[in-house]
């Protein structure tokens, strides 16, 4: 559905976005992840055709980005705003019919997402009479007003309460089980572990992992490691753990490439008094932390 | 693309049209006019009730002549004479003094009027009052010039209708030889009114919608909406979209204001001057240039709009172009006395005022067909131009959300031609670095 290839983009000097590549397959939701001025929203940018890559190509279906009919792309950017000044109803339709919707079509799509939020009955309110939450939940109706085949999302949940979460998470998923892509880009490690069958890092403009989400953790869980302390570990001997913190007798940490599992596990019980050792699987927080640092 | 123009044309319009200040702007000037002019007729529109002066004379031919002379001048409308005069004959300086004072003090009339016949007929007159108009003075005073006239005539013999004869106004009757046919008297007038109305009512128009355009793009810098636009439509159909939303919320003022001055000019002035107004053969290219000034200066607004993100800044800037609006005025008295002149036609080819001295220039000469056609071309090219350029400067600032672009930032940008995007990254220096393709 989505296809980078080599893309770059400089900002005289400064190397914004550097030789990103990744593929989005159809009905999935895939997550664009890294740390703030990594290169996530420029490379967005450049999938939205609002600016252009310096080299590379970007493929939305069949067709390059721009010939893309805007009725199948939705964007919902980070940095967000409204008329505020113009009711829900008008500035919703408005959006919609820029998306190639005709005035009919755009009225009917306003409704039905409406009720889905429970905003039915506020459609004539302006959008400053708004609250923050419910402003969210028109620019994402904004975004996806014209049910588009690609939806880009940046930073979504920002803003909304634990419920709104959940219904917007559901829409992803609906979205998703109809055979349409999202991209989420998110800082929201739990909500990508959720969402996303595939995701993509990026830092400091290059691509540093990209995957399924379940093979990355698999191939980063290997050397991780929990170990149970009966009582207080006291002093950790050198070269035994590449990095680790304990907390509450509980110890996690990476073992180094050269020690493996099972003789870790005889040189901890030989050592200490222990309740118990398990691989770990780590978070994508602990993934992204980890890999961010380095 | 010309659907999104239409969408983004339509949106603008309905917005604006609807809006308080779009009532304003139609309801201010009008305001204005009338505050400027109104307490002025009023005080020159004569009162229901007449004025009450006292007449103090020590030559009763003099005062004779003086009450006539104010009977026969002045009438209200009901026909009645507009100042009632009752006289008083007091012996002694002291006495009228006395008398003078106790007239205004007890209000027993508006004014006293004192006239002395001197020796060698020499005529001195003192006003006394507590409270009257600056246009009864003046009233009074010519009143009095003429029945000192009229007192001497008698006085020297003289026959006044030999004099009247002698006095009887020459007649100079114009004519006007046009390449559409000779135009003469009122039909001289209209021609001359006729650009003044467009002129003053697009000088109205920029200096009222100015605001609600830089308004417009400023709204969409601060709210920043300009993202989620871009990612649907092209900078350019933005542009253009606002500025012929724009354009047509200014011909729905000029109708506006058209019915009015129409509406107000079939009550105080003759249907053959309305009615000729209305149907002046220029009548359309005035349109075309009213059309295109209008275009014109809002093409510049909505660049204006792009480069700042606040409202005051873009204000004080808009303000000083407003002014720029008005620079034809003060060109007009020469353009009246010269309007082939070289210099007139030079000054036609400045873009901000081409439209406003084309307006001129059809009204008061007779510029050809083909050169009337060729500035509107030019201007049609400028604005091309203009909304090219804007739509560039709008896309490089839209995206540095709380920086302006300064004015080499803009130069680079428009000497270097961007075929690609144009971004701004704050760098670790604090510098904001441009990328301009």
């Amino acid at each position: 559905m989505l296809k980078l290839e080599k893309v770059t983009k400089h900002f005289e000097k400064v190397c914004a976005v550097q030789d990103v590549s990744f593929q989005v397959e159809r009905g999935s939701v895939y997550g664009l992840l890294g740390p703030n001025g990594a290169g996530k929203t420029t490379t967005i940018r450049m999938i939205m055709n609002i600016i252009r890559p310096d080299s590379g190509t970007i493929r939305i279906g069949n067709g390059k980005t721009g010939a893309v009919n805007s009725r199948n792309l939705g964007y919902l950017p980070e940095e967000r705003g409204l008329y505020q000044k113009r009711k829900i109803r008008e500035v919703i339709q408005f959006f919609g019919q820029l998306k190639g919707l005709s005035p009919k079509e755009a009225a009917e799509h306003c409704d039905t997402w409406l009720d889905r939020f429970g905003m039915g009955d506020q459609a004539d309110r302006k959008i400053s009479e708004l609250s923050k939450g419910n402003q969210q939940k028109i620019q994402f109706i904004v975004a996806s007003v014209s049910f588009p085949d690609l939806l880009i999302l940046d930073e979504p949940f920002t803003g909304l309460d634990p419920v709104n979460q959940i219904i917007l998470k559901d829409i992803i998923r609906e979205f998703r089980d109809e055979g349409k892509t999202i991209v989420l880009s998110t800082h929201q490690m739990d909500q990508v572990e959720q969402l996303c069958d595939h995701i993509c890092l990026i830092n400091k403009g290059r691509v540093v992992l990209e995957g399924a989400l379940a093979a990355i953790k698999e191939e980063h869980g290997d050397q991780q490691i929990e170990v149970r302390f009966r009582s207080g570990p006291g002093k950790i001997p050198p070269g035994l753990f590449e990095s680790y913190h304990i907390q509450n007798k509980i110890l996690r940490g990476y073992l180094p490439e050269s020690l493996p599992f099972k003789e870790a596990v005889r040189r901890l019980t030989d050592a200490y008094d222990i309740d118990g050792i398990a691989r770990y699987t780590p978070s994508l927080e602990d993934i992204f932390i980890k890999l961010v640092e380095v | 693309m010309w659907q999104n123009i239409r969408i983004i044309l339509q949106w603008e319009y309905i917005h604006r049209v609807r809006s308080k200040a779009f009532i304003l702007s139609i309801i201010l000037p009008f305001i204005i006019l009338a505050l400027a002019i109104g307490p002025q007729m009023l005080a020159m529109k004569s009162g229901p009730e007449p004025e009450y002066l006292v007449l103090i004379s020590n030559d009763d031919a003099l005062a004779d002549t003086i009450e006539n002379t104010f009977s026969r001048k002045y009438r209200l409308e009901n026909d009645e004479p507009r100042y009632l005069f009752t006289r008083q004959s007091p012996k002694t300086e002291t006495e009228k003094d006395t008398l003078i004072h106790q007239i205004i003090r007890q209000g027993i009339s508006d004014a006293v009027l004192t006239v002395h016949l001197a020796a060698s007929d020499t005529i001195l007159s003192e006003i006394y009052y507590e409270n009257m108009g600056p246009e009864h003075i003046n009233r009074i005073q010519s009143g009095l010039q003429d029945a000192a006239e009229s007192y001497r005539m008698d006085k020297a013999g003289l026959n006044r209708d030999v004099l009247a004869f002698i006095q009887t106004p020459v007649k100079l009757i114009e004519y006007q030889l046009t390449e559409s046919g000779v135009l003469s008297g009122q039909n001289i007038l209209i021609r001359y009114m006729t650009p003044f109305v467009f002129m003053f009512v697009l000088i109205m128009g920029i200096i009222t919608t100015s605001q609600s355009i830089i308004s417009s793009i400023i709204e969409e810098r601060t709210h920043k909406i300009v993202e989620l636009l871009l990612s649907s439509v092209k900078p350019s159909e933005i542009m253009a979209g606002k500025i012929l939303g724009m354009g047509l919320l200014g011909l729905t003022q000029i109708f506006i204001y058209m019915i009015i001055l129409y509406q107000v000019g079939n009550h105080y002035l003759s249907d053959q001057l309305t009615s000729g107004l209305m149907n002046t053969g220029h009548l359309i290219w005035y349109f075309v240039f009213f059309i295109l000034g209008y275009l014109m200066f809002s093409t510049i607004y909505v660049a204006l709009g792009s480069l700042f993100d606040n409202e005051r800044d873009a204000q004080q800037l808009g303000g000083i172009l407003s002014l720029i609006a008005l620079l034809p005025i003060y060109f007009i008295s020469f353009m009246l006395e010269h309007p082939e002149s070289s210099l007139s036609a030079i000054l036609s080819y400045i873009p901000l005022i081409t439209p406003l001295l084309m307006i001129a220039r059809i009204g008061i000469s007779t510029p050809s067909f083909w050169s009337i056609l060729g500035m509107a071309l030019y201007l049609v090219i400028w604005i091309v131009f203009l909304i090219w350029l804007s739509s560039r400067i709008f896309r490089l600032a839209v995206l540095m959300y709380g920086k302006r672009p300064t004015f080499q930032e803009i130069l680079r940008l428009t000497v270097h031609f961007p075929g690609n995007v144009t971004k701004c990254v704050r760098s670790n220096s604090g510098n904001v670095i441009l990328n301009i393709g």
